[in-house]
This record gives structure tokens, C-alpha cells and sequence, in this order.
């Protein structure tokens, strides 16, 4: 839409949010009872659903079976009614591979792999609506469900996309401020050492201003935290209750 | 509300909606922008089926009632809005709250203010007048513009023309140009400007707006012509051939409208009543030639019969000949001194209103109980130059705004030391402060004729920035060292060269260093590869900013904080082209003044008995039909004719007296020879001394100008050989002052400046003619050029 | 055919029904546990920078010196002397890989196998080749952990009469932390079928046999066709336990007993609608409290 203001005079942004604000965040544990571990997340209007199977005996070739550490298999998938036009995505598509393999590298960062060798990890991560900030959903939900299924991580893993309008970093965007064009980058952190598990960018951005959107992308990881902990705590000791001391 | 800014951008589109932004963001007006719409509180979700008016209303109405309840219900709050259903649904819902329309609010909360009272009733009437008369519709007299999109695509493919129109002054009627804008000149390969003949050509586009052009077809091409001529409001030419015909065109579209308040007078009695039919509209003539004549509507037409007053234009319907406009409100008489200044600051958009409350809070204070004092901390920091050197002003007698001054010293080894100390503006003026908005605002002192407008209020401008004599003051030093220089002397015609060739150079505007590149910094009239100046930050706010500028970089190089006040570059460039406008509206203003001046002192002169009225002046330029002649005594420049409205030549008798007999004129590149038809032929040459004649030709809706009649062919000497030695200066001031003295205006201002006589012979000042004074003479002659005032 | 529809209504936290509040000392991933150095780390934690860790999201136990953190959920952790029940995988040489709901498929090694008539002799070629006369893919058996491989893999052996194939029934999958440790794993029930509670999560139930089988070890599939009261009891039953899982309750005879005589003033297949799913486990709860108090 041409002519757009994507950050206002007075520090507003399309939706009202300012600059460092996130959005909504929702997020629940255990939604499948089938899976080892489950959860959904709803980040504003970016919907994701992550479910983990594992850890469990290599399926396929047992050539693959790494002999000190676990195999972590992630796969994305993205509905067709995501996103504002019906589009049918085929599985193996290069998106959905890109996805997938970046996951996987921020989740064997976390995921404590030398306890589990030989055995496999699968996670799976189902996008049923995107409005910006698809990569962070995925693997905020990805870490809950991970949580879920008991798998050892060394700490969470809070992803968080961060843009720069104006002089100003934007933190969390949403569809409309991603389609601008402007810079953005998404970025994974573990909170607790502030470790960067990923940061990907594709955009252009001088470096004199990186420093500025990275430290608003890691603020806003921090706050996803803040939120994942929570909801976290929460589950664990609904559960606890539930079983009984 | 955020709310009602969005309705404006919905309904009236993108441009009004930067109108309204920038308005509100203007510091002065005291306007907040409340986003309702991210308020918990105020939004109100739209509902199924809801009209988006309806709902707007709905949600402006309902953070009226939020806000009227969050400030405890101490004050009442005020919703303007034309609608009546609103006003009738919400106006008694809540107490305190309410809900009017704009002239019943003005009625009843400001019921004082007239000015916007008349106002407002004139918009209303206009605005009314518009609805009743799109009802009968007399055809179209113009064709319509074509849709944005059309006008875009066509610039875009090149069949279009985008450019700014410029009306010929002298033939406002007939001709127009359009300067070429942008990329669209390496595209249509076109070398010169496009021509618009005639209004219907112009299709409703008024001087200075961005229009869209489309050529006409070659054969269709007409010329410009380039004989001096009188405004005459009629369309045909003045019977010379056009020259060789130029690139024609015709505006399809307009892409901005620029307009401005203009200063109009109404029509004569007679006049009036030939206009015929409906007295209540009254077509009045605009002051400036360019713009036409503006159809308003107003009771007062009988009242304001001499008046000159303003009025905006509103829209020029495709049905009807003349613009819609309406009365704003009243300059003064007709010919009153005030009321003309007063047009002549309309005209160029120059505001001068006293400075705000807030703008005097912020200014130090110097009064003789409590004495403004350099504090301990900036003497620490800066430099002590009270004892060790001798600081001079050549700013001439009885100047009240020292901006800038030096001090000469001889050094140890045998070099001079120049110093240049210049007021140091920028410790006073902090930025984006009230004063420094309105210091950018107005962007230079305005000095006219008789009065200055400063940049800076008094106390700063005339006390604590000035660097006078006697006082302590802070200022900023650039010393330099220089070997000794000479000073020639001249002859008038000297000068006159001079200033023809400063002239002849391409006028230096300020840019951006960060918007231009390096090799298209020079300054052609200096001759220099870079140049700025900041020597009076008094009256330039260029020189403000050079000033932050420099803080700023020597900051860097000490390591201290910068701070943030420094333009980006896109705000610069912005700023540059304010200040260029500004410059040029200060041009222009000084020259009309002087023009009024030189026009009423002349008015009530009889030529044939007032010596005077006679003066000698040299030829600089030659035209077709006639000279252009310079009179060294008032500094005057004007057109003289040599052919007549009647067709006559002129000729020159035995007595060297002029006569008006039937004939031809022959034109060559440095003469021009009349020839009669008995055979009698005068030749003037350039730089020929003629004797000439000067009367006021007066104007009831525009200004009066000064006409020039050769009378002789022979030099004038006058008996008085004193007053030729005299420079133009000292005798345009006793112009200025014996109209003022006539006006009963008393402007009388002596400041008494020390000269420190014993240590003139160590610092060797100059007495008499030296070189300084020749450049203040050739300034005033550049400000003066009035060549332009007859089509030449 | 009769179809019901429901529309979704926002449910409660469990703790506000309960009304109870944990007393455990519960961790999240990342959560330092403790910056003494003295302790021993057990699972769910790991060591970084002098301190602590918590990796796994649930309640930290201590025993003496060993601070471990146990998980919610968790994938069945063998330990020797566990009943399991569990389904053949593959068929390799000399023994089959069995899939017990473990981060490792468990292995039955053909020499812990019972062969039919009880033999005890060392298994020769042809018993190799006869391997899947015995068990096949798909087959499921119930075991007993013998040993656990250093990598957490198990070995199972069916070296008793009551361990071997599994016949007619109805296994349901549950997570292993929800089954209570108890002294015996097969139960009778007095209402009409047998349950085996594997510690692994998988509980089979059954039809409860006339009479014991005495030889061939349990290989014998009996195929006889069940009766339509048993199998209601059985449908009964498993609902029963879906329903306790779902309220995350501990699985134990006299859970599933309570629970199966609370349902039984509803249908079948009500049970497993929320609102009487809540409303049994209630009283399920109650009960089982009673008998505690």
C-alpha cells in the first residue's frame, strides 16, 4: 500500500504497537495426546503448531544413526490457507526446506544430543496462519513442544524477528511491515547465557545500525522468554497437582 | 483525533492530509495528535452494516467523552464538525461535551476575534455560492482535467510534460512558459522552455503551480515576443512580429497548486456596474500582473471601494472563466504607505508578526537593573580578546545590528593579523527552540526601504548579539594573515560594468553539501571552487546553521558530546530551498519598497516645473523600440521609449529638445538611430549621456511605476557640481526620508559608535573613497536592477 | 446414525478445580538448581559454569547427594525387574527388536525366549530359522526387563509362564509416568476382565481366561470368539483409563476399578465426552481420597 506509515511521528506503528512492543503472545503445552510432545502458539495473528516425536529408534536407514549423539529431524510445513491467498506448498518446496534445516540448526544447539545416541528426534512444525514472523512462531513452538516431550535442552530457545524503519529498530513484525521492504532480520537466542543459537538475514542493512536491531531483536527474544516461561510453569504445575504429591 | 486525520486522507485525499500533518506538526499552532484508535478506551469497534462516516463520528465522539471524563470533568470539551446529524445526536448526550459547528463555536467562545469571524463568514458564503452553482451549469469553458493516473502514465511514457508555469508578467494574458522539471528533460529531448499561448491553452492553471503539458503539433507552434510593452489587458500583441516560433503546448493537468494569499483591489464604481447582473460577485484585480482576476463574493464591495485587501482562491470550475475565491481580509487604502508595505509583504509571503510570548520568555535578559554578563564558566572556556586587541565595525553609521567585525594587528614577524569576529548567535538561540523556529521560519532580516524586519527579536539583534562598542559580547573569531592590498578608484561607468556583469552571472542559491557533487560546488560569481559565509548570523539563518556546524566539528575533533540538533540531509536540502525562497522574497521586497519610495516621491512632483523631475542618465542597454538608461543621481534604472503607443519615433530638434514625428527605428548592436519620416535621424549609442525626464505613471489595482522620457540628447549638467560627487546612497536615503517625513513616520536611530582615537595611527584606518565603499555602492547597485519590470 | 456436534468452550485450569496448589520445587530449562558444588548430578540436569542446570521442564528430587529433575513426560526408562508389553518390530538374527515406547527399541534375545514345551536346551540353527514361526512383526508380547545396555536399550526375556504372546484384547498407550509402580502388574478384575499394566505405558486388556493355560507358555493365540458382555466390560474399561489419562491420574487396579464403577451409570461411549470424563474422574478422586483419609 503505497505511502504506508509504518512508524508514525508520535512512535506508532500500523497496529498501534511501539516500536519494542510484541505482540500478543498465547501459547499451550500437550495439545496432542498421541505425540510425545505438543504445543501451539499464537504470536498476534501467526499461528503455529509444533509436535515431537521422540527420542526413538532410527526408522529408515540405520546408516544414518550417529553413534554418540541423537539425529534431530525437523520438517515445516506451511497450510494452504496461511496466508492471504490459497496456495497449495508441496512438502519438499525449497522454502519449507530452508525452514527445516534452519530448525535444525537451532535446535541442535539446544537439545542436549550426547545423552540420546543413536536414536532420532523428530519435530515437525505446521504453520496454519502467517502474518510475519513465521520462523520465530515456529521455534518458540518447536521449544515447547520439545519441553513437552521431556527432551534435555540446555535452556529454551526464543526467537524473535526485528526490522529498522526510520532510524528506529521495530521488534516483531508483522506481515504488512515485512512486506515493506525494508531490512529485517530474525534472530534465536537462549535467553539464560544470551547465546545466539541463529540470526538470519536476507535483507540489506549498513552496519552501523546492526548493533541497534540486534540488541532490539535480543530484547524481544528476552520478553518471548519472559512469556514461554510462564506458560511453561504453569503446565508443569497443573500437571504436578493433577498426579499428586 | 487520529480519527479525524484518517477521514481527511479518506475523503479528500493524500495532499490535504499532508496539509493538515504539517500544520499540526508546526510547533507554533500547539496541536496534538491523539492516536484514539490505540487507546483502550476510545476505540470502538466498527459495527456490521456501519457506514464508515457514521462510524467515525461514532469513535471522534466517544474519545471526546473519555478525554472529557479523564480530565475529571473540569473543562468543557469542544467537537466541531459540519455534520448535522452528529450535531443532533450527540450534541445534548453529554453534559460538557459539545458538539457544533465551526461558526457557532467561533459565536460563542471567541465571539472577539473579528478577523476570523469574517473569515469565516466568507468561506461559508463561498463554500454555499459553490453548492448553488454547480446546480445551473453555463457549459464548460475549459476542458477538464485529465484523472491522476492518466497524467502519471503519460509523464512516464513521455507523452506528457511535467513543469512549473511561469506567466509573463508583461503578457499576461497571452503567454506562458513552462520551465522544464526533472528527468523530463533528457527524455523529450527538448532544448528550451514550452510555450502556452493564451488562457484557454492554460486550461485553469495559475503562476507557480506543477502543470502537465502536451505538446501541440508543430504546425500549430507559435513565438514569443520581445518588445518592450506596457500590461495591457488586452490580447492582442503590440504589432511587432513574433520572433521564430518555439515549442507549443496546452496543460492537460495539474499536478499542484500553488497558491498563495494575494493582495487584490476592487473595481472602480464604473466598473462595477458594468460587471452587471450579479452584485454580489465582484471580479478584483489581483496586484500581481500573472495572476487573473479573482471572482469573490462579499457585501462590502461599496465599503471597500479603495481598499486594497486579500483574498485565497479557492477552486476555477471548468464552467466558469474567472477563479472562485473569497475575501480573507483588509490591507489598507489605496496608495497609504502602510497598506502598500502591507501588499508588498503579501506578495511575497513574507509574515512579520511580533514575536510570540513564548519566543520573549526564552530571550536573556539586559536591562540596566539587572546587565547581561559573560558567566564564569564561558569565559573559562573561550578566548579573552577585550584587552589584547583592537575589534573595529565597518558596518556604516548608526547601524544597530553589528553582526560581524574586525581587528587588524601586527605580528612579530612582520605579518598583519586579520581578525574576523562574528556575533556569536548560536549561544543565545538554542535549537529547535521558539526563537530558532521562527528564525527559520522568516530565514533572513527583511530590510525595505524605510523599516527592517529582523530575524532575531531586539534584544538579541540590536543589544546582546550585536558586537557594539563598549560592551562586553561573546563572538567568534577567524584570524588570518594578509600581505597589503590597494584600492583602485572609478568612474560611474566603471560601476555601471560591474554591476551588469555580476549580473550576467547565474544567481548563487545555498545547497547541501550532502545532496551535490563535489565538482558542482563552486560559486561562479567569486570564482571560487567553495564557498560559504557566516559573518552574519543575525540577519541569515544560513549562517546559524554553519555556525552549529562548525561547534559541531570542532566538538568532534576536542572529543566533547555532539549534540543532536545537527539536519539530516534530507532536511537540509529542505531548509536550503526555504532559505533560497526566502532570500528571493527578500529580494524582491526590498526592490518593490524602493520602487514605492522612488514612485511616491516623484508622484506629486509636476514634471515641467520640479528640477528634479531632470536628470542625466547613461544608456546600458538597447532594446527594439527603445533604451534602457541609468540615472546616477537616484540610482534609478528604467525604460525609455523611443517609438510610441501612436507609432511616432523620436527626434531631436537643434535645441537637442525632443519631438514625437512620424518615423522609423533602426536597431544595430550598439546603437539604435531614429530615423523621421522628413528625414531627420538622432543616434544614441550605448553609454551615451542623455538628459531624461522623470513622471509616475500611476495604477489603481497595481503599483505605480516611474517612467523615463529622454527630453535631450545631451548630457544634463547640473550647476550643482557638489551633489555629483555624492554617492547614490546618501541621496536615495534623503528619498526614503522626505517620503517618510511626508507620511509623518519619524524613523530617526543614532547609536553612538566610540572611535578610539589614539590608536588610529597604529592601526592605520582609511579615510575617504577606498575600496569599501565601492563594494557597498556596487551592492546597492545590484539591488536595484529593474530591468525585468519591462519585458526585456 | 446419530451425530453430535460440539462447540469449543474455554476449559479450566485443572489447579481451580483441585484447588490445591503444589508444594514441589519446580524447574524450567535453563533454571539453576543449585550453585553448591557438592551435590551429584542425576538426570534432567547438567553442569555449566559452576552452577546447576536444570534440561528438562518439571520437579526437582533430592535424594541425599543426587539432585535429578523429573520430567513430565518422558519416554519409558527401563530398569531391571519392569513389566512390559510391547510389539515386535523386527526379526533379526537370533533375537527381536520390540517396541516398548522407549527412546531405544528394546531387544528379546531368542536365548531368553520360553520355547514351546518348556525345553531347556541351547537353542540350535533351526530354531533360529524358526524364530518367526514363533513371534512376527506385529506380535505383541508382555516381558520382563532383564538387563539395560549402557546406551539405556533393554533386554527382555519371557522366561515365565504368564509372559509371551498376546492373544484377543485391546491395548491402550498411555504416557509410562502416569503408571504407578506397584507389586504386581496383572490384575484380575472383579468386574470381568484382566488388565496388564506395563511399566512402559502400554496396558493390555483382556478377556479373563477360564482356566490357566499350562503348557506352550502363552504362544497360542486362543481365537475363540469373545462374548459381547465381556467385550463391553473391556470397552468400559479402556475408556475408563483414556479418561483418567486425560485428567492426568495415576494408573493403578484400584484407579481403574473406581473409576469403571463410576461410569457405569453412563453409556459406553459417553464417557468419553468432557463434561462426564470430569465428572467420573471426580469421583474417581473422591473415592480414592476417602480410602487414603
Amino acid at each position: 500500500m503505497a505511502g504506508l506509515e509504518l512508524l508514525s511521528d508520535q512512535g506508532y506503528r500500523v497496529d498501534g504497537r511501539r516500536a519494542g512492543e510484541l505482540r500478543k503472545i498465547q501459547a499451550r503445552m500437550g495439545v496432542f495426546a498421541q505425540a510425545d510432545g505438543s504445543a501451539y502458539i499464537e504470536q498476534g495473528n501467526t499461528k503455529a503448531l509444533a509436535v515431537v516425536y521422540g527420542p526413538h529408534e532410527i526408522r529408515g536407514s540405520r546408516a544414518r544413526a550417529l553413534p554418540d549423539r541423537a539425529l534431530v529431524n525437523c520438517q515445516y510445513s506451511s497450510a494452504t490457507f496461511s496466508t492471504g491467498e490459497r496456495k497449495r506448498r508441496p512438502h519438499g518446496d525449497r522454502k519449507s526446506c530452508e525452514m527445516g534445516l534452519q530448525l535444525r540448526q537451532t535446535f541442535e544447539a539446544a537439545i542436549l544430543t550426547q545423552l540420546h545416541p543413536r536414536s532420532q528426534i523428530d519435530i515437525y512444525v505446521q504453520v496454519l496462519q502467517a502474518d510475519g514472523g513465521t520462523y520465530a512462531a515456529c521455534v518458540n513452538a518447536a521449544t515447547l513442544a520439545v519441553l513437552d516431550a521431556g527432551i534435555p535442552m540446555r535452556d529454551f530457545v526464543c526467537a524473535c524477528s526485528a526490522g529498522f524503519v526510520d532510524g528506529t529498530a521495530l521488534a516483531d513484525l508483522s506481515h504488512v511491515e515485512e512486506a515493506a521492504g525494508g531490512p529485517q532480520l530474525a534472530l534465536a537466542l537462549l535467553p539464560a547465557s544470551g547465546q545466539i543459537a541463529l540470526l538470519e538475514m536476507d535483507s540489506r542493512l549498513h552496519e552501523d545500525h546492526l548493533d541497534q536491531v540486534l540488541e532490539a531483536a535480543a530484547q524481544a527474544a528476552r520478553d518471548v522468554h519472559t512469556l514461554l516461561d510462564r506458560v511453561v510453569r504453569q503446565h508443569v504445575r497443573e500437571a504436578t497437582i493433577s498426579l499428586g504429591d | 483525533m487520529q480519527t479525524a486525520c484518517q477521514a481527511v486522507q479518506h475523503q479528500r485525499g493524500r495532499r490535504q492530509y499532508n496539509r493538515l500533518r504539517n500544520l499540526m506538526k508546526d510547533a507554533r499552532h500547539d496541536c496534538v495528535l491523539f492516536a484514539n484508535e490505540f487507546q483502550q478506551y476510545c476505540y470502538l469497534p466498527r459495527e456490521r452494516g456501519e457506514a464508515m462516516e457514521k462510524w467515525q463520528t461514532r469513535s471522534i465522539y466517544n474519545a471526546a467523552v473519555w478525554y472529557y471524563h479523564h480530565c475529571q470533568d473540569r473543562m468543557p470539551i469542544i467537537m466541531v464538525t459540519e455534520d448535522e446529524e452528529a450535531i443532533q445526536q450527540y450534541g445534548s448526550e453529554t453534559e460538557g461535551v459539545f458538539v457544533i459547528s465551526f461558526k457557532n463555536y467561533l459565536d460563542n467562545f471567541w465571539p472577539d476575534l473579528k478577523a476570523a469571524h469574517e473569515l469565516c463568514n466568507s468561506i461559508l458564503q463561498s463554500r454555499w455560492e459553490r453548492e448553488n452553482e454547480s446546480q445551473e451549469s453555463h457549459g464548460k469553458e475549459y476542458p477538464e482535467h485529465l484523472p491522476l493516473e492518466v497524467l502519471e502514465a503519460g509523464i512516464k511514457s513521455g507523452r506528457y510534460i511535467q513543469g512549473i508555469l511561469n506567466v509573463n508578467k508583461h503578457r499576461a494574458q497571452t503567454e506562458a512558459f513552462v520551465r522544464l522539471q526533472g528527468t523530463s528533460t533528457k527524455d523529450s529531448g527538448l532544448v528550451s522552455d514550452i510555450l502556452i499561448h493564451g488562457m484557454k491553452a492554460r486550461n485553469r492553471s495559475i503562476h507557480g503551480d506543477v502543470v502537465v503539458v502536451e505538446l501541440l503539433p508543430e504546425n500549430e507552434w507559435k513565438g514569443r515576443t520581445v518588445a518592450l510593452c506596457e500590461n495591457d489587458s488586452d490580447d492582442k500583441a503590440s504589432g511587432e512580429s513574433p520572433s521564430e516560433p518555439m515549442s507549443t503546448g496546452r496543460v492537460v493537468g495539474i499536478l499542484q497548486k500553488n497558491w498563495r494569499d494575494y493582495v487584490v483591489t476592487f473595481p472602480s464604481k464604473e466598473e462595477v456596474q458594468s460587471q452587471g447582473k450579479n452584485a454580489q460577485k465582484i471580479l478584483v484585480t489581483p496586484w500581481d500582473y500573472r495572476i487573473p482576476k479573482i471572482r469573490i463574493s462579499t457585501q462590502q464591495a461599496e465599503a471597500l471601494q479603495d481598499f486594497r485587501v486579500v483574498v485565497r482562491i479557492d477552486s476555477w470550475e471548468s464552467t466558469s472563466l474567472y477563479p472562485n475565491g473569497h475575501f480573507v481580509r483588509v490591507l489598507g487604502r489605496i496608495g497609504d504607505l502602510e497598506g502598500e508595505i502591507a501588499t508588498i509583504l503579501v506578495e511575497n509571503s513574507i509574515s512579520v508578526v511580533p514575536f510570540s510570548e513564548a519566543q520573549m520568555c526564552e530571550m536573556p535578559v539586559n536591562t540596566p537593573e539587572n546587565p547581561w554578563k559573560v558567566s564564569p564558566e564561558e569565559e573559562r572556556e573561550r578566548r579573552d580578546l577585550r584587552r589584547t586587541h583592537l575589534v573595529f565595525s565597518i558596518d556604516p553609521k548608526g547601524c544597530e545590528d553589528v553582526d560581524d567585525t574586525l581587528s587588524v594587528r601586527s605580528l612579530n614577524n612582520g605579518n598583519l593579523e586579520l581578525g574576523v569576529h562574528i556575533a556569536d548567535v548560536t549561544h543565545f538561540v538554542a535549537p529547535n527552540s521558539c526563537t530558532d523556529i521562527e528564525a527559520r521560519t522568516r530565514a533572513t532580516t527583511y530590510y525595505l526601504a524605510d523599516r527592517r524586519y529582523d530575524m532575531l527579536p531586539s534584544i538579541l539583534s540590536a543589544d546582546l548579539c550585536s558586537l557594539l562598542g563598549g560592551v562586553d559580547r561573546s563572538n567568534k573569531t577567524l584570524a588570518d594573515s594578509l600581505d597589503n592590498a590597494n584600492d583602485p578608484s572609478d568612474p560611474i561607468v566603471n560601476r555601471l560594468l560591474r554591476s551588469m556583469a555580476s549580473q550576467a552571472m547565474s544567481n548563487a542559491l545555498y545547497f547541501s553539501t550532502g545532496s551535490c557533487a563535489e565538482e558542482e560546488f563552486h560559486h561562479y560569481g567569486l570564482a571560487l571552487d567553495k564557498y560559504t559565509h557566516f559573518t552574519s548570523p543575525i540577519r541569515r539563518y544560513s549562517d546559524i546553521v554553519v555556525h552549529r556546524l562548525l561547534m559541531a566539528a570542532i566538538s568532534k575533533d576536542k572529543k566533547m558530546e555532539i549534540k543532536e540538533n545537527l539536519f539530516s540531509n534530507k532536511d537540509l536540502e529542505e531548509l536550503c530551498r526555504h532559505i533560497n525562497n526566502r532570500n528571493r522574497a527578500a529580494q524582491h521586497s526590498q526592490k518593490q519598497s524602493t520602487e514605492l519610495f522612488q514612485c511616491m516621491y516623484f508622484k506629486d512632483k509636476d514634471p515641467e516645473t520640479e528640477e528634479r523631475c531632470i536628470s542625466d542618465g547613461v544608456i546600458y542597454s538597447i532594446r527594439t523600440n527603445g533604451v534602457l538608461v541609468f540615472i546616477p543621481r537616484f540610482g534609478i534604472k528604467g525604460a525609455a521609449y523611443l517609438k510610441n503607443k501612436d507609432g511616432l519615433v523620436i527626434a531631436c530638434g537643434l535645441d537637442s529638445r525632443s519631438e514625437w514625428k512620424p518615423g522609423s527605428l533602426q536597431r544595430f548592436q550598439n546603437k539604435i538611430t531614429s530615423t523621421t519620416a522628413g528625414g531627420e535621424s538622432v543616434t544614441f549609442h550605448l553609454f551615451d549621456h542623455v538628459t531624461v525626464k522623470i513622471s509616475v505613471q500611476a495604477s489603481r489595482c497595481h503599483t505605480d511605476t516611474v517612467r523615463l522620457e529622454i527630453i535631450s540628447n545631451k548630457p544634463y549638467v547640473i550647476p550643482n557640481t557638489e551633489i555629483f560627487h555624492q554617492s547614490s546612497l546618501l541621496l536615495k536615503s534623503d528619498l526614503v526620508k522626505e517620503v517618510t517625513r511626508s507620511v509623518e513616520a519619524q524613523l530617526a536611530q543614532e547609536v553612538k559608535v566610540n572611535i578610539i582615537q589614539e590608536e588610529y595611527q597604529e592601526y592605520c584606518q582609511t579615510k575617504g573613497r577606498s575600496l569599501y565603499t565601492l563594494l557597498e555602492e556596487i551592492r546597492d547597485l545590484a539591488l536595484l536592477d529593474v530591468s525585468n519590470n519591462y519585458g526585456m | 446414525m446419530a451425530m453430535e456436534m460440539r462447540l469449543p468452550v474455554a476449559r479450566k485450569p485443572l489447579s481451580e478445580t483441585l484447588g490445591r496448589d503444589s508444594k514441589k520445587h519446580l524447574v524450567v530449562p535453563g533454571d539453576t538448581i543449585t550453585t553448591d558444588t557438592g551435590f551429584m548430578r542425576g538426570h534432567g540436569t547438567y553442569m555449566g559454569e559452576e552452577k546447576l542446570i536444570a534440561s528438562v521442564a518439571g520437579s526437582v528430587e533430592r535424594v541425599n547427594k543426587l539432585i535429578c529433575v523429573k520430567a513430565l513426560k518422558t519416554r519409558y526408562n527401563g530398569e531391571v525387574g519392569d513389566i512390559v508389553v510391547g510389539r515386535i518390530t523386527e526379526v533379526q538374527q537370533k533375537r527381536w527388536k520390540v517396541e516398548t515406547n522407549s527412546r531405544l527399541d528394546s531387544v528379546l534375545l531368542l536365548s531368553s525366549m520360553n520355547l514351546p514345551g518348556g525345553e531347556l536346551r541351547r537353542r540350535s540353527a533351526e530354531d533360529e530359522l524358526a524364530m518367526r514361526g514363533f513371534l512376527q512383526e506385529g506380535d505383541l508380547i508382555s516381558a520382563e526387563v532383564q538387563a539395560v545396555f549402557s546406551d539405556g536399550a533393554v533386554s527382555l526375556h519371557t522366561r515365565s509362564l504368564k509372559y509371551g504372546k498376546l492373544g484377543q484384547g485391546v491395548l491402550v498407550q498411555v504416557s509410562p509416568s502416569l503408571v504407578k509402580r506397584q507389586k504386581t502388574h496383572f490384575h484380575d478384575l472383579p468386574c470381568g476382565a484382566s488388565v496388564i499394566l506395563g511399566n512402559n505405558g502400554f496396558i493390555w486388556i483382556y478377556p479373563t481366561p477360564e482356566h490357566k493355560e499350562e503348557d506352550a507358555g502363552g504362544f497360542t493365540a486362543n481365537l475363540e470368539p469373545v462374548s459381547l458382555a465381556d467385550r463391553e466390560v473391556i470397552s468400559r474399561l479402556r475408556n475408563c483409563i483414556v479418561s483418567l489419562v486425560t485428567q492426568r491420574m495415576m494408573l493403578y487396579d484400584t484407579s481403574i476399578l473406581y473409576c469403571y464403577e463410576a461410569s457405569l451409570p453412563h453409556q459406553i461411549k459417553d464417557i468419553l465426552k468432557p463434561e462426564i470424563m470430569e465428572e467420573i474422574v471426580m469421583e474417581t478422586r473422591q473415592r480414592l481420597l476417602e480410602q487414603e483419609g
